[in-house]
């Protein structure tokens, strides 16, 4: 079992680099690139002023059992400076807090460097406060405060807050960084509860960032079951998010970067965004440190020969090393402590190697921290191999999915030697199907105890963090003008205000004032032909269904509506069709018709016997050429079903239409039954310049 | 047994489904799970299911017909959705009209993404828009629509 010490100082040491061999995609990487806690917020500095073009924070949080929230600093987007008489010199700042709304901001939670002072008012969705900015120094010629203070925007969908405060002559504490700690951040519909308001929990973040950064449709998530039983996984267990997103990244790097943190993983099922824990689990969401369950078992019946390649892990992978984990102690006083859990099998490692993991910009419980760094540590010592293997088509296809177990089990015979068994467990990395049948495995191994428990599992399961609350070292004289204890929300005032939209917004062209189909054209007439449609239907109900065309003319189709008796709305047995085509040309033209469709099966009335159903009939000035009706052959006890049409030439094509003639093309459709389901007839018309084929 | 595959294409937006395609018998519409899938052949590259970047896409191919393009091109354009199910069967126990009993083996479901392909032939490509390069966390940035011209302190 590994032991959790943390000290109160961390000491950073160079790591290896990773080997790239191993990491698989259960596996928590090892960090490129170590650094100082990215949870920590330097208090006593100039307040910082927005930029355009930067990312607009998301501060994702929720403070919940005393744990959690987050300390922002937020930029500033306009400011103003005036003094009075006697010099003192009063700020005011328009702060941006969050993308989004989040909670109101009490007045304990406002500091001015580690100070709470100045007063306050918070708004969602426009400017907050109603100062004017600009700079109104006028009786401190030595002051030099800032001239550019600053316009006003929309703050569309931001959270805002203006901030003011007096600070006596001689002072030049008025230009620090305002600091807000937020107990309640984004807004966002929790899966757990459905409620809209406040997370903590990943998933919620996730979701928000799938929905509004790359607009994945709804229907491209599997919300309902992974990602909801993502979000039971890391709430039952304490993997809560508390942080700020605000550096600008790929979703899928952060994605990568983040989630294992929280022993997730993201996959994709059937196409599907998932989420996936890394750990087994039980049905309420608690690590599963019982016996494990195997979705298949795979033997020599199931291998594909030759397809089987074992990789064991590196030796450079297999060393005992110390996972130093950074969290940040948040308690309810706002500043927040950074921390280190340094997590190492007992007597290994004790003075190094370490790998430095950065959890501090979102975690805020010990236990957390020290589990992520359990759980890195059990999967490099147990997990000795990965296995990529071929198997052929079974019962496991339709179940099977990433994150599943499955058990490998093969007979090894030598001709020297006793015979062995390869009998291990595995996880399921990544599944290939292919058109063939065939099916490629990656997988994992998953070590497992006598009792078939998960080794990792338990381990982690069993880490808690040492529970000790590390003093602030906050001494002296406090700062404070407004009080720790103060959880009143000040008014909220604001200031309405039209601006300039500098965006433009293009039009879209109107495709009818380029005239017909000028971008890419598809009729293949010359100019020297025209077609006209002329059409009539019966029978048919509101909704798709009856005569459509193609741009240019030149395909006609008659989609028959859906029957009662087969799922659809029309009850109708005489669903009819006419549409008659006037072709004019200019020079001689030979005509060809190309007749596609779905239509019933061949009817047998009980009393008169087979009858004519879905009949076609095609007439070119005046002469029946075509004539086309349900497939004897395709009688069907199944009424349901549409087979394509049987076909007779009455006229042999193709069909001759002098220069400078009109002719007459007629189809005409008619049915005697409402058995119908995706049934239509479709007629393309092609026109050449030669009886054999030249393109008009 | 004799091992028999089949694949269904369905192009849908939200609950309304634009085509339903089956590649396996041939010249007819067969009625499955309530819904009638006409013929029309394609071949798909096979189904991945796991890690992200292994499973960017897979694709489609179709014939290069008039009706194919104009279903795809609205696809692609609209951003509409594809479900591919691959079907195994006995088919010795019939090949004429889905079995009740089929297995289904895989299922994908993707935006379509990409289409290309030449004269004869193209290929729709379904996967997730979810770019695998660029920025685009956080989803907004600081703009002058929406802050003007910021201090500078």
């Amino acid at each position: 079992m590994p032991a959790v010490n943390t000290p109160y100082t961390q000491v950073p040491r160079r790591v290896r680099s990773t080997s790239g061999v191993l990491p698989a995609s259960a596996e928590v990487s090892t960090p490129l690139v170590e650094k100082g806690a990215e949870g920590n917020s330097p208090l006593d500095v100039k307040q910082r002023s927005a930029v355009v073009g930067e990312p607009i924070p998301i501060v994702f949080c929720r403070r919940t059992g005393g744990t959690g929230g987050v300390l922002i600093s937020p930029p500033a987007t306009e400011a103003r400076f005036e003094d009075d008489a006697s010099s003192n010199i009063t700020a005011s700042y328009h702060l941006v807090l969050s993308e989004g709304q989040i909670n109101s901001i009490q007045v304990r939670d406002v500091f001015q460097r580690a100070c709470r002072v100045g007063s306050f008012t918070q708004t969602y969705d426009r400017r907050a406060g109603t100062f004017v900015a600009g700079n109104f120094i006028n009786n401190s010629p030595n002051l030099e405060a800032p001239t550019y203070c600053g316009t006003s925007g929309t703050y569309d969908g931001l959270s805002t807050m203006a901030f003011s405060v007096t600070i006596p002559a001689g002072f030049d504490q008025w230009n620090r960084q305002v600091h807000c700690f937020i107990r309640g951040g984004i807004y966002v519909s929790r899966l757990l509860d459905s409620v809209t308001g406040p997370s903590n929990n990943v998933a919620d973040l996730l979701l928000y960032l799938l929905r509004n950064s790359s607009k994945v449709p709804d229907a491209m998530i599997d919300t309902a079951t992974s990602f909801l039983a993502a979000a039971t996984f890391t709430n039952v267990n304490g993997f809560w998010f508390n942080g700020v997103v605000s550096q600008s990244t790929n979703l899928l790097d952060w994605v990568g970067d983040t989630l294992p943190y929280f022993l997730l993983r993201q996959t994709r099922i059937g196409g599907k965004e998932a989420l996936v824990p890394l750990l087994p689990t039980n049905a309420n969401g608690s690590i599963n440190t019982g016996p494990v369950d195997w979705a298949f078992t795979f033997t020599e019946e199931h291998i594909i020969p030759g397809s089987f390649e074992i990789i064991y892990t590196p030796l450079a992978d297999r060393k005992p090393f110390c996972a130093t984990v950074l969290w940040r102690q948040q308690d309810d006083l706002g500043i927040p402590v950074m921390r280190t859990a340094e997590v190492r099998y007992t007597n290994t490692a004790v003075d190094g190697p370490y790998e430095q993991h950065d959890l501090s910009g979102f975690c805020s419980t010990e236990n957390h921290a020290v589990k992520v760094g359990t759980y890195i540590l059990s999967k490099r010592k147990h997990v000795t191999h990965r296995l990529m293997i071929g198997v052929k088509p079974d019962a496991f296809n339709e179940n099977l999915a990433a994150g599943d177990l499955v058990r490998v089990r093969l007979k090894r015979v030598a001709s020297t030697g006793a015979d062995s068994v390869h009998d291990y467990l595995y996880e399921v990395d990544r599944i290939g199907k292919s058109i063939t049948g065939e099916v490629q495995l990656d997988l994992t191994h998953f070590p497992v105890d006598a009792n078939r428990a998960s080794v990792v599992a338990q381990e982690v399961a069993a880490a808690t963090g040492t529970g000790l609350l590390l003093p602030t070292g906050l001494t002296g004289i406090t700062c404070d003008v407004n009080s720790s204890a103060d959880t009143s929300v000040p008014a909220e005032t604001f200031t309405e205000a039209t601006f300039p939209d500098y965006g433009i917004a293009i039009s879209e062209v109107e495709e009818e004032g380029l005239g017909d189909d000028q971008e890419n054209p598809k009729d293949d007439l010359g100019s020297d032909v025209n077609i006209s449609w002329a059409t009539t239907q019966s029978g048919l109900v509101a909704g798709p269904g009856g005569w459509v065309f193609e741009p240019g003319g030149l395909t006609i189709r008659f989609n028959i509506q859906d029957g009662t008796t087969c799922g659809g709305s029309n009850p109708s047995n005489d669903q009819a069709g006419q549409a008659t085509a006037t072709i004019i040309t200019t020079r001689r033209l030979f005509l060809h018709l190309e007749l596609t469709g779905a239509v019933k099966s061949y009817a047998i009335d009980p009393i008169d016997g087979p009858y004519e159903d879905d009949v076609m009939t095609i007439s070119f000035n005046g002469q029946e050429i075509r004539r086309a009706l349900s497939d004897t052959d395709k009688y069907n006890v199944d009424n349901c079903l549409m087979f394509p049409p049987v076909q007779e030439e009455l006229a042999s094509g193709p069909f001759v239409l002098p220069p400078g003639s009109t002719n007459v093309l007629v189809l005409d459709y008619e049915s005697e039954n409402s058995s119908h389901r995706g049934a239509f007839y479709q007629c393309t018309l092609r026109f050449f310049t030669e009886p054999t084929g030249r393109p008009a | 047994m004799d091992r028999g595959q089949s694949q269904y294409l369905r192009i849908f937006s939200g609950n309304t489904t634009y085509q339903r395609w089956q590649s396996y018998y041939v010249n007819s519409s067969v009625t499955w799970e309530g819904a009638s899938w006409a013929y029309q052949d394609f071949d798909a590259d096979g189904i991945t299911a796991g890690e992200v970047q292994s499973e960017a896409s897979i694709s489609v191919t179709l014939p290069a017909t008039t009706n194919v393009i104009e279903v795809v091109l609205q696809a692609l354009n609209e951003a509409r959705l594809a479900e591919l199910r691959l079907y195994e069967f006995d088919a010795i126990l019939g090949n004429s009209t889905p079995q009740a009993g089929q297995t289904l083996i895989a299922s994908y479901l993707g935006e379509v993404v990409g289409v290309s392909g030449g004269f004869t032939q193209i290929t729709m490509e379904l996967g997730s828009s979810i770019s695998p390069v660029g920025a685009q966390v956080p989803p907004r940035k600081f703009t002058t629509k929406l802050i003007g011209a910021p201090c500078q302190l």
